[in-house]
């Protein structure tokens, strides 16, 4: 081997320096999907360019650096990002990112004038594709050292722009009746931030700006489909442009090696004040929307003793809305549960956490946490939901926790909170206030009981096998009525099962297998009527292999299976039997995907891909809306989703590795 | 020793002592480092093997007596005799600023998850820094979330264009469930801007917290709701009127709020609306 000036060889030489590498190719995909391809583009049946690289260089006297990432460059997910820097000096980077959404669901419809502000029914109904693509332009600049090597300065830009359509309907307040009405989308959101940063050993400290806004148009979407009751609905308001802008400080002091302290202080206002697309009767043509939000938060971690650790975090947000309150409608009658004012949301939160921390024999630690979080809200003279000015919740947390073994790691903790708060406002109606209804407790506002307990074990018997176990448990018990009638929120459940497994064949196979087992269920109860559960079941499925199956081709296989059911029940509180069940929606998603990479010289070979997808479901959101159905958009648009979905995707890709 | 002086150095200052038996053919091949920001020995901040493995002398002289050669003085990974927070102050002393200044009191640490639990330090690619392959190693631990991304209503994670660490900071924030931004909305608002407001006509939960409807890791339900309107629905607003209406197929008598949009059929607007008119009875977050 060839022996260079510093003494290293060539090989040496081959395995400290950075490795590029570009893949070049092309892929088919069998037939059009909507779920499979959503996100990528390859959404449609035929050809696609493949085209990926990854370019690293740097020169190693002066520690410069060239990055090129160029992924999916032949499909609409195609994504460019370069890089330079000189390491502990400078660097920026260039990013430009488009990230498809395709609408999964067909659309049949005679609207016409989708994509724009004006909607009509003259066109004959035809299928029509929907799509909001985001292109993300991110300029990003990172200078560092520039003073010191201690003092730095950082300025990101991110802008992002989004066009499309949205699928969309607007309804009647009288006669049930519903219309297609596609939302436009063309807005942009820009996030400006420049950061200063000092860092030492002990003391770190960074404070910046940070500032976000959004631009949209149109401002609004009308539409005249020959319907009076629809046509009195237009024109609708598109989401008006706002704004926000953040000082903010945040620091780290290392007292010791064994305490430390941060803290953050930011202070943001938001506003908006996009002109009304209608003129209204307060005289005003803009919201003047004003909301400052205080965040103050404080944290210190600390080990007094070696087998001690303690950390506390006290959090203090103030989200302070003020907004011009001003009455935009005039009541024409009494008994309305609003006065036509509008209403700025104020909310204040108070976190705390406090969590000792002790090393027992066996590398067991055993873990005591308490938390606290108070949350004050603003309410109104008038309203709809019931409303407590506080609630506040203690949570308490017990665990167990090994970590400093070969063989067995792993946890089991156990946490009760317990949820409540002042006393519920009475609702009362306006121009009267006569008693409103003061039923239910709102879900985020309800006395709750929450039981939690989560088991995670990583076992490694022997070498080449390890096995882990994952189980999570919530039990959620609310006191969701606020007049003993039964009803709002009842119970939460969540469990999650876990099971994984991991095998070494030999230095060059390995496989895995996993299981998981997701249930959610949701209970509610409008008293007198009827208790609801909302049940959300799943198992997946996964294996995997790896391999070389011959001195030049690596190889590999996934395969994933889940299915998932949904289902609804009601339950007569009445006596009066529920008319109908819903019926139970069962989701089936598997894919299957084989991989390998064959080496034809040193530096360079084929990669080859196999994907075979299926995606069904008989999901009742839209599967019965349209003709013969129980229910129909009225200008005639059907929309349905397509099910089975099932494709194949085959890609081959020439690749070159170089440095 | 003399023979250590002579060998030359092949990555980092001083790493003849260790590439002496570390080299490509060993059982912990290290040379790979030198592909990395960590091996760029132009950067006067470049740390060497010592640096992070301490001194370790035994390691490097075996003692006489002793039967097995003595592990470095700070070891990385499953096995580790050296405790967490040493293991993470090896990586700290030069990385505490910037986005990891509240690592001391993020969840991660608590739970002894190391830097080297996530990050592989000695390869050009580390998975967890490169958004394709990010998720695959934060699903080793979070199970729940693993099932949930694949669901059909969900962030496109899957495809790599969104990734755990746009939304979440795994090394502390001062927000809440290690956000990047100061709350949940905030960091909601990076790309779902238009939910923002201030409206004429707000929503009190989507001004609180986007959490208490939807699930952003993904469910079976369009928009990424946690429960199905109208039952989402009924567990907040009184049941007078059409509230108290049981879920239906189709829309009969009791409107369309079950199928198609559920009660977003007719308030259209759920996250707010800056409509400051009230034709036809439409404030109800309807136009």
């Amino acid at each position: 081997a060839t022996v260079r000036a510093d003494g290293s060889t060539d090989e040496v030489s081959a395995l400290r320096a950075p490795d590029s590498r570009v893949e070049i190719g092309g892929g088919h995909v069998d037939s059009d999907n909507g779920n499979f391809g959503k996100y990528t583009g390859l959404n449609e049946q035929g050809e696609y360019l493949l085209l990926d690289a990854d370019i690293n260089r740097r020169e190693d006297d002066s520690g410069s650096w060239l990055r090129l990432r160029v992924r999916n460059a032949g499909l609409d997910s195609r994504e460019i990002r370069i890089e330079q820097e000189r390491q502990g000096s400078w660097s920026y980077y260039l990013e430009y990112n488009e990230i498809p959404r395709f609408e999964p669901l067909t659309v049949t419809t005679g609207v016409v004038g989708i994509g724009g502000p004006n909607l009509s029914t003259a066109g004959a109904a035809s299928e029509v594709e929907f799509e909001s693509k985001r292109k993300r332009l991110d300029l990003g600049l990172t200078l560092n050292s520039l003073a010191s090597s201690k003092w730095g300065f950082s300025f990101d830009f991110r802008n992002e722009e989004k066009k499309g359509e949205r699928i969309f309907g607007v309804g009647t307040p009288g006669g049930n009746r519903f219309n297609f009405t596609p939302e436009p989308l063309d807005s942009t959101i820009s996030l400006i931030e420049g950061t200063f940063r000092y860092t030492d050993r002990k003391f770190q400290f960074a404070g910046g700006y940070y500032g976000t806004m959004f631009r949209n148009d149109p401002k609004a979407l009308t539409w005249d489909y020959g319907d009076a009751n629809l046509l009195a609905l237009s024109p609708l308001a598109l989401p008006p442009d706002n704004e926000s802008h953040q000082v903010h400080v945040s620091g780290g002091y290392s007292f010791s090696p064994a305490v430390r302290g941060t803290f953050k202080a930011a202070y943001t206002l938001a506003t908006q004040d996009d002109t009304f697309i209608l003129p209204s009767v307060s005289g005003r043509t803009d919201l003047g929307g004003r909301i400052e939000t205080t965040l103050l938060q404080a944290g210190i971690s600390a080990r007094p003793m070696p087998n001690l650790s303690i950390t506390g975090n006290l959090r203090y947000e103030d989200r302070d809305d003020r907004t011009p309150v001003v009455q935009y409608i005039v009541p024409a009658g009494a008994n309305n549960t609003w006065d036509g004012f509008n209403e700025p949301r104020d909310i204040e939160t108070t976190h705390g956490k406090l969590e000792a921390s002790y090393g027992l024999p066996g590398g067991v630690r055993a873990i005591g946490e308490v938390q606290y979080e108070k949350k004050e809200r603003n309410t109104f003279t008038y309203r709809s939901v019931s409303h407590r000015d506080t609630t506040e919740e203690m949570t308490y947390t017990a665990a167990l926790r090994r970590t400093m073994s070969d063989t067995l790691t792993g946890g089991i903790s156990y946490a009760h909170a317990d949820r409540f708060g002042s006393d519920f406002r009475q609702n009362i109606l306006f121009n009267s206030n006569a008693a409103g209804s003061n039923v239910f407790a709102p879900l985020h506002y309800a006395d709750r009981q929450r039981d939690k307990v989560r088991v995670s074990l990583n076992w490694f018997p022997t070498d080449p096998l390890s096995l882990q176990v994952y189980v999570d448990e919530i039990s959620d018990r609310y006191d969701g009525d606020r007049d003993g009638s039964g009803g709002g929120p009842r119970r939460g459940e969540q469990r999650v099962f876990a099971l994984d497994a991991g095998y070494r064949f030999s230095e060059n196979w390995q496989g895995s297998l996993w299981y998981n087992r997701n249930e959610y269920r949701w209970e509610n109860a409008i008293p007198g009527v009827a208790y609801d559960t909302s049940s959300n079941e799943g198992d997946s499925y996964g294996a995997g292999l790896r391999g070389r199956l011959h001195a030049r081709l690596e190889a590999g296989v996934d395969l994933s299976y889940s299915e998932v059911e949904d289902r609804w029940n009601q339950e007569s509180l009445s006596g009066v039997p529920v008319p109908s069940q819903l019926p139970v929606a069962t989701t089936r998603q598997a894919r299957l995907n084989l991989f390998g990479n064959y080496t034809l010289e040193e530096n360079s070979g084929i990669r080859f891909d196999y994907i075979y997808d299926q995606y069904s479901t008989d999901d009742v959101t839209w599967g019965g809306w349209g003709p013969g159905g129980t229910g129909s958009y009225s200008d005639g648009t059907v929309i349905r989703e397509p099910s089975p979905q099932k494709l194949h995707f085959v890609g081959v890709q020439y690749f070159h590795r170089f440095q | 020793s003399a023979q250590d002086n002579k060998r030359p150095d092949l990555v980092l200052k001083g790493d003849a002592a260790c590439t002496r038996c570390h080299n490509e053919g060993s059982e912990f091949p290290v040379l790979a480092i030198g592909k990395t920001p960590h091996g760029t020995g132009a950067d006067a901040r470049t740390p060497t093997c010592t640096s992070c493995h301490g001194v370790s002398e035994t390691h490097v002289r075996k003692p006489r007596d002793a039967i097995e050669r003595p592990r470095p003085d700070i070891l990385f990974g499953r096995g580790s005799p050296t405790a967490s927070h040493s293991q993470d102050a090896a990586c700290l002393s030069c990385h505490e600023g910037g986005k990891r200044m509240h690592w001391s009191l993020s969840m991660h640490a608590g739970r002894d998850t190391t830097c080297t639990s996530c990050h592989q330090v000695h390869a050009q690619h580390d998975p967890v820094r490169d958004k394709t392959t990010q998720a695959a190693v934060c699903l080793n631990c979070h199970k729940e979330q693993r099932a949930q991304i694949s669901r059909p209503h969900r962030h496109p994670i899957l495809e790599g264009k969104v990734a755990c660490s746009d939304c979440h900071n795994p090394h502390g924030s001062a927000g809440p469930k290690n956000m990047v931004r100061d709350s949940v909305n905030d960091t909601c608002y990076q790309c779902h801007m238009e939910k923002r407001g201030p409206f004429v006509r707000s929503h009190q939960p989507v001004q609180e917290d986007c959490s208490i409807c939807h699930n952003p890791h993904g469910t079976t339900l369009p928009s990424l709701l946690k429960i199905r309107s109208p039952f989402l629905c009924q567990s907040c607003h009184e049941p007078t009127g059409h509230r108290a209406r049981l879920a239906q197929l189709g829309i009969g008598s009791t409107g369309a709020n079950f199928e198609a949009r559920g009660c977003m059929n007719c308030h259209t607007q759920i996250h707010g609306s800056n409509n400051p008119q009230d034709l036809s009875n439409t404030r109800g977050l309807r136009r």
